[in-house]
């Protein structure tokens, strides 16, 4: 390789920052790999170094696939597609030798830039991309074009890049969509946080310092209050004494329940890879991404891989009304465990025979009897309800949810325990709440004749600021350390949270608009256009259409373009012409058999007073245009004095030829 | 109809090489294909999985390919063929067409100049001033050698299309026979070069030197380089010698093949150049009259270079 290659360190800059965000997931020994060769390839450049043979690139391809197979097994997934691409990319400039070499680097590089976008589509990764993107164009357009500095050609890649927006545009709105995937989906990534579907002491404490974001709810109204704002996601029936769990899954809801207080909103929620999604107790009817079962909660048809968005509308104000026949099993319990729990719902139900009464009896126990509120909860032993109910009384939600339904069962009374998320965060930039993995919480239902399913948290008697004003409150202050909302205090602090609502607000504009642009938003889309009838065909169309109408303007405009453009002559011609043109208005045209020289003599002679001007003019154009001797400098020179030169009117009325004009024999 | 023609002849008749617009073609080149398919991939994974980030990604690049091919057309449409020409030159050397070249508004970039066979590159073909560049042509015969359709192309910015556009060939280059070295047989007074002792008068065929301009000087004899380097006025001063001169005859040449008697007669005509012969040329339907100097040498030249061959219009 010649000392001065102008490729070889903008291919690997541009290769760099496409690979960078996957430094995190790739194993170490690749990253070394493509530091390594790429490191090697930048050296050789300058030092002389040899680049290595087909033979050597052979054996490096098979070691790089075995080290790829060795790292990741024979599985394939997202993950070993990265891992492989990228020892390809590592070894890939130690063999660009040609214009060819260089084209297929960049290729991959562009390749590489979407891999990023499988595993985030966070707003900053938009960013990033595009920054991306823009970087690897201006390496395209100077592989296409050694010459010239770097600046130009990374000017020329942003304007082609804002060029492409508008088509980039039509065809995300246009572009047919599909539900679901061609070919399988991918794997889920990272560990997903939130709810499971068993409930055992801890289970919900253990959310509570995580503050990732579990969904957001756009209102159309006001906000409800905090006490309404219990976010139904799942309902847990059966009790083995240790875990709750949800049973079988309930039939699907028939019947609407009645209810006042509607208030409309729309939810993002993000992936949990589950299928349960999560609504204002009481959801009504009209759930598009799913089915309402009949204990009120939401299914959604697949598994939530990925940000989904939903509209619901719930009654804040309900009546379930009777109980059904399947709902039996709300009332059995664990055979032979917890026996005092037992006695103790017993003698409530000797003592009254009003379930409210049972209920407000239990709720007042727990008033009463010195129960804390901690996250920090002690180890309970086999009969848990009992030993939380006479023992420990120190517990988080589940706690006061798992030993309420408990002593409503033996009471008599159907209870289930709901878990969902409580309260959330109003962002002020926009009209809606942020519910974090930190609202979690579990509550109660209990079946009252009169009223149906009736809503009960115990934990709301043992720590009222839990409703109103968020976890990180009802705790003790030596617990709060960590918690969001808690987490710091000050001036600071406050600009901090100012800053996050912002960028809340940005992120969830485009996760609604962009990344939640899905095939139902765009059937919408063409519904406005009339184009739903056949949608697929319709798009293709309309995207055909408009390429064509596209494509013709430009041939068109172009075309008009040059016909204005009338024909060329070379720019110092023009200034000439220019300049001719000034003495023409004078009454001295230049005839068409008068050279530059001729002319200026002819001016001169008619002229005396701007003879020296004309001849300086002359001199310069003929030096620029002839000689061809002329700098920029020059040109400059000549164009500011055609631009100055202002042939005004003869001083002298008289018709004199100066002496020095005149031919000694004429 | 009529119409139409009309307007087409009153075109045709406008036309000359900076004028004429030419359609501008393009088509993929090979990696345009490659990058076809290579977003194409991309599309289909963006639709497995559901990926609104990624079809943000694959059309903006490929909007971007759409807009870089109007670049490319346009990088081609702005390119202007000024003027085209060639000095003469004997068969058997090469020609060199001097195309001049100037792009519109902004410059050009990358641009591939040939005909059918030659090519050569243009990294930048500037707006502010006309550029430039000499490609060689092999002159195979005498004649007039046509530089046929100059193709101008490019691949700028991507390389991923191809633009070009034809500008039918207006170049046209002198090509003398090739000379064939041989005595100078002469018929008339004509006497070797070396007892030459005319003597030296004021005349147009050798430089001597530059004088002053005085006014009443042939403007043709203005040192015009002299001048634009500001030197002021000269006038190139010539001499010419009288006393001998030959006809080179046609008829005389012992030559079977009429183009070896051309070559030898080339030959002649620039061997008695050099030594300052006054000579005439007579061919089979023309003759030139006995002188000497340039341009007497080049309408020899030229009347070889033209036997027989009846061009359309001069050169």
């Amino acid at each position: 390789m010649s000392k001065k290659d102008p490729y070889i360190a903008p291919i690997l800059g541009a290769l760099t920052i496409a690979i960078a965000p996957h430094v995190v997931r790739l194993p170490v020994w690749i990253i070394l790999w493509c530091a390594g060769f790429w490191g090697y390839r930048l050296a050789a450049k300058s030092l002389r170094w040899p680049l290595p043979g087909p033979t050597a690139m052979q054996f490096f391809t098979v070691a790089g696939f075995a080290g790829g197979v060795a790292s990741y097994g024979f599985s394939f997934d997202m993950d070993v597609g990265v891992g492989l691409l990228s020892i390809m990319v590592g070894l890939k400039p130690l063999e660009i030798r040609n214009h060819r070499d260089r084209m297929m680097t960049v290729f991959l590089t562009f390749f590489m830039v979407i891999t990023n976008l499988l595993y985030t589509s966070a707003l900053i990764m938009t960013l990033y991309m595009a920054t991306s993107v823009f970087v690897t164009t201006a390496v395209l357009i100077h592989i296409n074009r050694p010459s010239g500095r770097l600046l130009p050609k990374l000017r020329f890649s942003a304007l082609i890049m804002v060029q492409a927006l508008p088509l980039a545009v039509i065809l995300f709105v246009l572009f047919p969509r599909i539900q679901g995937s061609i070919w399988g989906s991918p794997k889920q990534r990272a560990s997903v946080t939130g709810f499971t579907d068993r409930l055992t002491p801890g289970s919900i404490s253990t959310l509570v310092r995580n503050d990732e974001v579990a969904f957001r709810a756009e209102f159309k109204g006001l906000i409800p209050g905090p006490s309404r704002l219990y976010w139904r996601g799942m309902v847990f029936r059966r009790f083995d004494g240790e875990t709750w769990s949800p049973g079988f899954q309930a039939p699907r809801r028939k019947k609407a329940p009645s209810g006042t207080d509607p208030v409309d909103y729309t939810i993002v929620l993000e992936p949990h890879g589950n299928r349960w999604l999560y609504a204002l107790d009481l959801p009504t009817s009209g759930l598009v991404v799913g089915a309402i079962l009949s204990d009120h909660t939401l299914v959604s048809r697949r598994k939530i891989r990925r940000r989904t968005r939903y509209r619901v509308r719930s009654f804040t104000e309900y009546q379930t009304g009777p109980i059904e026949p399947w709902e039996e099993s709300s009332q059995k319990l664990p055979r032979n465990r917890n026996p005092k729990a037992i006695d103790l719902a017993n003698s409530w139900r000797r003592g009254a025979a009003d379930p409210e009464k049972i209920v407000a009896k239990a709720l007042s126990y727990f008033r009463e009897n010195r129960f804390y509120y901690t996250l920090n909860a002690p180890l309970l032993g086999r009969d848990t309800v009992d030993d939380f109910l006479f023992r420990s009384r120190k517990g988080f939600c589940e706690h006061y949810a798992s030993s309420f339904a408990f002593l409503m069962r033996a009471a008599g009374i159907p209870a289930r325990i709901v878990g969902g998320y409580l309260g959330g965060e109003i962002n002020p930039y926009g009209n809606y709440l942020i519910v974090r993995q930190s609202d979690a919480h579990v509550w109660t239902e209990v079946w009252l004749s009169q009223r149906g399913w009736v809503r009960i948290d115990p934990t709301s008697t043992i720590a009222p600021d839990r409703i109103e004003r968020g976890v990180a409150a009802a705790l003790a202050p030596e617990e709060r350390f960590g918690l969001l909302g808690m987490a710091g205090s000050g001036p600071l602090a406050s600009y901090w949270k100012k800053i996050g609502f912002g960028w809340d607000v940005v992120n969830s504009g485009w996760d609604r608009w962009v990344l939640g642009f899905s095939y139902l938003r765009q059937q919408r889309i063409y519904s406005k256009f009339g184009l739903n009838k056949n949608a697929v065909k319709g798009s293709l169309a309309a995207v055909v259409f408009l390429s064509g109408v596209a494509g013709v303007v430009a041939f068109r405009w172009s075309g008009r373009k040059k016909k204005d453009a009338g024909p060329k002559k070379d720019h110092v011609q023009r200034v000439y012409f220019q300049f001719c043109t000034k003495l023409a208005n004078k009454g001295l045209a230049r005839r068409p058999s008068q050279g530059p020289l001729d002319y200026a003599v002819f001016v001169g002679s008619v002229r005396p007073d701007i003879a020296d001007e004309v001849m300086h003019i002359c001199r310069l154009y003929i030096q620029l245009r002839y000689a061809e001797t002329g700098d920029e400098r020059t040109l400059a020179a000549y164009k500011t004095a055609v631009k100055r030169f202002l042939p005004g009117k003869y001083p002298d009325s008289k018709r004199s030829v100066p002496r020095k004009t005149l031919r000694p024999d004429a | 109809m009529t119409n139409l023609s009309k307007s087409l002849e009153k075109h045709h008749l406008k036309t000359h090489p900076s004028e004429k617009r030419a359609t501008v073609y393009v088509l993929p080149t090979w990696y345009g294909f490659l990058f076809m398919l290579v977003l194409l991939a991309m599309l289909a994974g963006s639709v497995n999985y559901g990926s609104n980030l990624g079809f943000v990604l694959t059309f903006l690049l490929g909007g971007m390919t759409i807009v870089s091919m109007v670049h490319t057309c346009r990088n081609i449409s702005r390119i202007d063929l000024l003027a085209i020409r060639a000095r003469p030159v004997f068969a058997g050397s090469e020609a060199v067409f001097n195309s001049r070249l100037q792009s519109g508004k902004k410059p050009a970039f990358e641009v591939q100049l040939g005909f059918s066979d030659t090519h050569r590159k243009a990294e930048r073909i500037p707006v502010e001033r006309m550029m430039d560049l000499l490609i060689p042509m092999k002159a195979k015969k005498r004649g007039l050698m046509e530089s046929g359709t100059l193709k101008i192309s490019s691949r700028y910015p991507f390389g991923l299309f191809r633009a070009w556009k034809n500008i039918p060939g207006n170049g046209r280059c002198l090509v003398y026979p090739r000379p064939m070295p041989g005595r100078v047989e002469s018929t008339g007074e004509a006497t070797t070069s070396e007892s030459a002792g005319g003597t030296t008068v004021m005349g147009v065929e050798d430089f001597m030197g530059l004088n002053a301009y005085q006014p009443g000087d042939s403007i043709q004899h203005i040192s015009w380089k002299a001048f634009s380097r500001g030197q002021g006025l000269f006038t190139k001063q010539f001499a010419g010698r009288t006393g001998t001169f030959g006809i080179l005859d046609w008829d005389e040449i012992m030559e079977t093949d009429g183009e070896k008697k051309l070559s030898r007669l080339c030959g002649m005509v620039l061997r008695a150049h050099r030594d300052r012969i006054t000579f005439g040329l007579k061919l089979p339907g023309r003759t030139i009259a006995p002188s000497l100097g340039d341009v007497h040498r080049r309408n020899c030249l030229k009347a070889l270079a033209l036997y027989r061959i009846h061009p359309n219009s001069n050169p």
